[in-house]
């Protein structure tokens, strides 16, 4: 469900009907499933919207390093997978020297 | 993520290299200013929304949230500014069309900056407690391009004259006005000042308030009644689709109102009082459509329904004087309740097809008078206006007991061979929706108990089914006592037949002959039948023979019932005569008191007034009215000198000779079924008043025991409640009576107050 590229890859291959592209800042290239990556708030937005992103289906995040966006990518997927579920989850696994880290992008994608 | 740590936590960065540029924050913030002017020219596409994401995040992040706000502000208004001068440049032709334009490209443009600052709105407006962006994108809207004196009146004006311009027949985009309207409305504010929309509201209803001022002035000069009912109503539909279809104002019910107000409310009077087309002649004339309109129009405005009643109500007294004071009507019973009830059946008509709600008035359209059905339908408050106006003009007649009943008989007595029960079932409806709007249903009792009597006695032309389907209603109307003494009498009727026939076969076991006459006797209760004891006439020889009979049948009753008195009534007898004329031979069917006097001409051949008196001892009205009968009737027996229609008591009479007819039986009419004379209507008067004392006598019994105490006026309101079934007593006739238990200790007067106590 997530790829990796080479870093330094360029932004202008096309992207598979009903997938977008999330590049980090750190050139890593992640291939989401629309559904999942309207989990943020951010990401929906920008793919509602009329900007450059939402037509090309491909954006940079600047912000975020890769191995941070492949963590929120997975969480994208687990949270479409359990969303309807009650009770018990399983645990969402993350090292914990993470944690701060992944706050703060939890924050800026809203999510 | 949030998911697990359940609430949301204010992350602070701890590093961040960008922090140490001073320029940073101006530059971040230059760049997101051009974004949004590129945003404003609708050129979203070019932008990164990551980018602009992110520098108003770091921004917000770096608690430069105050100049990204403010910022915000002054750039838009700046923008909105030029939109002003741009839009203000249009023609009148162009101009509504650019104005919803740009408020949809606002719209739009909002939507993206939104979109953009979201982490503002998320963090910084929420702990400020400022507008959110996009609330503020409309404020400024408002404020700076929909308030600018260059727009608003234009804009306003410009609204309000297409609606003008339709209400005139013109076609106007409905869309366009549309878009205006609702944008006017998203964009109230609920601060003093910011009201556009309560604003707007207000001028649409003054403009509308004139318009159809205006309106109502011209079309009422020249418009008849009901053209002008069907423009008002037409004025109305065309409001109510427009505020379906564009006019999406806070309070439609207002507009509507205002139209009301114009067309209908302040012209009312004039309305149903337009000459030769206004209330009365719509009801004169039976416009059911036009009336219903008008109800309609008039139910939905205030005062219109009292209007509307007290104007009916004025109608039928008119009317209802008119048939009144007809002389023909006033002097023909049959006539006059025909009127009446003719004049009854028009007007609920008109109340029930034409005030009622539209539906009901519909689906009961063809469906035949019901009037049961009708009556959960129509206006209330209009029926009870018609019964009562019957009520109040039915009472004003002294005659209307007397002539109800007379109109009965007649109906019984003529059509009941060849009319169908139905009919007649319909027939004793109607009179007995007259009947309740008569107060003094006593009187009427008295009436008919006099003529169905008359009915019950003369054997013929009698059917004891149609008489007992109007007793049926006479105690499904007033209760079971109201109609007890009737059914005695046709019980006396039924047992009277038995008594003869008991006669009969105890004569034949004495075998005695009954002389050849045909004997048929009816015993009546006293009491129940409306019979006053006349001093018997005198009987002549020739029939000497049949009082043998009916002293034999006096022996036969008592020994079969013992303690019974019998006292004979001539007055109600009646005869068979065979009359040998010079042309032919004749039978006669006369009453007993006829037959007295025609056999006095046995042994004379002219007789005087005065001789006729003495020799028969009958009273004089009773004699008027045989002589009348005999000698002015159909069949003239005897002639009169001087000739006339009228009997007087200085007339001579002789036997006619040269009498012929070509039937053989001839039934010899009599007057007494006609209305009363002026004495004999004070006699059933005077009657019914002795009547009504110990009925009122009784209420008040009854009500004391109940009570024990009371006080005078509460005593007279309960005894005029408890008798106003039967008939409406007079204050001071209680009065009397109850001075009258008091001098016979029933009651006795507590001295203080007016009250009074129950003596056990």
């Amino acid at each position: 469900m997530t790829q990796k590229n080479e870093k330094g890859a360029l932004l202008t291959r096309k992207v598979p009907q009903g997938y977008v592209l999330l590049k980090s800042s750190d050139g890593f290239e992640f291939y989401v499933a629309e559904e999942c990556a309207k989990v943020s708030k951010f990401l929906k937005t920008t793919l509602e919207s009329d900007f450059s992103e939402a037509k090309t289906g491909q954006m940079i995040l600047n912000e975020i390093p890769g191995h941070l966006l492949e963590k929120v990518c997975e969480y994208f997927y687990y949270h479409i997978m359990y969303e309807q579920t009650e009770g018990n989850l399983p645990p969402f696994e993350f090292p914990p020297e993470m944690a701060v880290e992944l706050l703060m992008v939890a924050n800026f994608l809203d999510t | 993520m949030s998911r697990r740590l359940g609430s949301r936590v204010l992350i602070l960065p701890f590093k961040h290299s960008v922090q140490a540029d001073p320029k940073y924050a101006e530059r971040t913030w230059d760049s997101l200013k051009e974004a949004i002017k590129e945003i404003c020219k609708h050129n979203t596409g070019v932008l990164s929304y990551e980018e602009l994401y992110r520098n108003a995040y770091n921004l917000v992040l770096h608690k430069h949230g105050d100049m990204l706000y403010n910022g915000l502000e002054e750039c838009l208004t700046e923008l909105l500014d030029q939109v002003v001068k741009q839009v203000a440049a249009h023609a009148e032709s162009s101009f509504l069309e650019r104005v919803k334009q740009e408020w949809e490209w606002h719209k739009v443009s909002m939507v993206h900056i939104r979109d953009i600052l979201m982490y503002m709105d998320r963090t910084y407006v929420a702990a400020k407690r400022k507008t959110p962006v996009y609330d503020l994108g409309m404020a400024l809207f408002r404020e700076v391009f929909i308030k600018s004196p260059l727009i608003y009146e234009r804009l306003v004006n410009g609204i309000l004259g297409h609606i003008q311009l339709e209400r005139k027949g013109e076609e106007v985009n409905r869309q366009l006005m549309a878009s205006l309207i609702i944008m006017l409305r998203d964009l109230n504010g609920e601060q003093e000042g910011e009201e556009i929309f309560c604003d707007f509201e207000r001028r649409l209803l003054k403009e509308t308030a004139d318009f159809y001022y205006g309106e109502a002035q011209l079309q009422l000069s020249i418009c008849s009644c009901p053209v002008y009912l069907k423009r008002v109503e037409q004025r109305l539909v065309e409001e109510q689709d427009r505020i379906q279809n564009y006019l999406v104002i806070n309070s439609p019910s207002e507009l509507i109102k205002v139209v009301q107000d114009e067309l209908v409310t302040r012209h009312m009077e004039t309305i149903l009082d337009m000459e030769n087309s206004g209330f009365i002649h719509l009801v004169r004339n039976d416009c059911i459509q036009d009336l219903a309109t008008m109800y309609n129009l008039f139910h939905q405005v205030q005062g219109g329904d009292e209007l509307l009643r007290s104007r009916l109500k004025k109608e039928i007294r008119t009317q209802g004087n008119i048939i009144l004071n007809d002389v023909d009507n006033r002097n023909d019973p049959i006539r006059w309740v025909e009127a009446v009830i003719r004049l009854r059946q028009k007007y609920m008509n008109i109340v029930c097809h034409a005030f009622g709600s539209r539906q009901a008035a519909c689906t009961t359209w063809s469906s035949q008078v019901d009037t049961w059905s009708l009556e959960t339908c129509v206006d209330k408050k209009l029926l009870q206006t018609v019964n009562d106006s019957f009520e109040w003009f039915l009472n004003q007649f002294i005659r209307t007991s007397e002539y109800l009943s007379l109109y009965l008989d007649h109906r019984i007595r003529t059509d009941f061979r060849n009319a169908s029960e139905a009919e007649l079932e319909s027939c004793f409806e109607q009179v007995i929706l007259l009947f309740r709007a008569v107060r003094e249903k006593d009187l009427f009792e008295r009436y008919y108990k006099q003529h169905l009597a008359k009915r019950l006695l003369s054997g013929r032309n009698f059917s004891e089914d149609i008489e007992r389907i109007f007793i049926e209603k006479l105690k499904s109307e007033c209760g079971y006592q109201f109609t007890s003494k009737l059914e005695v009498m046709f019980t006396d009727i039924r047992t009277s037949a038995e008594e003869v026939e008991a006669f009969r076969s105890a004569m034949e076991d004495l075998q005695l002959s009954l002389n050849g006459i045909e004997f048929q006797v009816n015993v009546l209760t006293t009491g129940c039948w409306p019979i006053r004891n006349q001093p018997s006439a005198r009987l002549p020889l020739e029939m000497q023979r049949c009082c043998q009979v009916s002293g034999a049948f006096e022996k036969v009753y008592f020994a079969r019932h013992s303690g019974r008195l019998l006292s004979w009534q001539t007055s109600l007898g009646n005869v068979e005569l065979r009359a040998y004329f010079p042309s032919r031979r004749h039978e006669l069917m006369v009453s007993t008191h006829q037959a007295i006097i025609l056999l006095l001409f046995n042994h004379n051949d002219e007789l005087s007034f005065r001789q006729i008196q003495e020799e028969t001892g009958l009273p004089q009205s009773e004699l008027i009215r045989c002589l009348k009968s005999l000698a002015c009737g159909k069949y003239r027996i005897l002639c009169k000198e001087p000739k006339g229609k009228e009997v007087l008591d200085t007339d001579m009479f002789s036997f006619h000779s040269k009498f012929t007819c070509k039937l053989v039986r001839i039934k010899v009419s009599n007057i007494m079924a006609e209305k009363e004379t002026e004495e004999e209507k004070r006699e059933t008067q005077g009657r019914v008043d002795d009547d009504r004392k110990p009925q009122i006598e009784a209420a008040i019994v009854r009500i004391m025991k109940a009570r024990r105490y009371l006080d005078h006026n509460n005593l007279v309101s309960e005894v005029i409640s408890q008798l106003q079934t039967h008939f409406v007593p007079e204050p001071a006739e209680i009065k009397r009576r109850i001075e009258s238990l008091i001098e016979r200790e029933f009651l006795e007067r507590d001295n203080n107050q007016r009250s009074y106590r129950y003596v056990a």
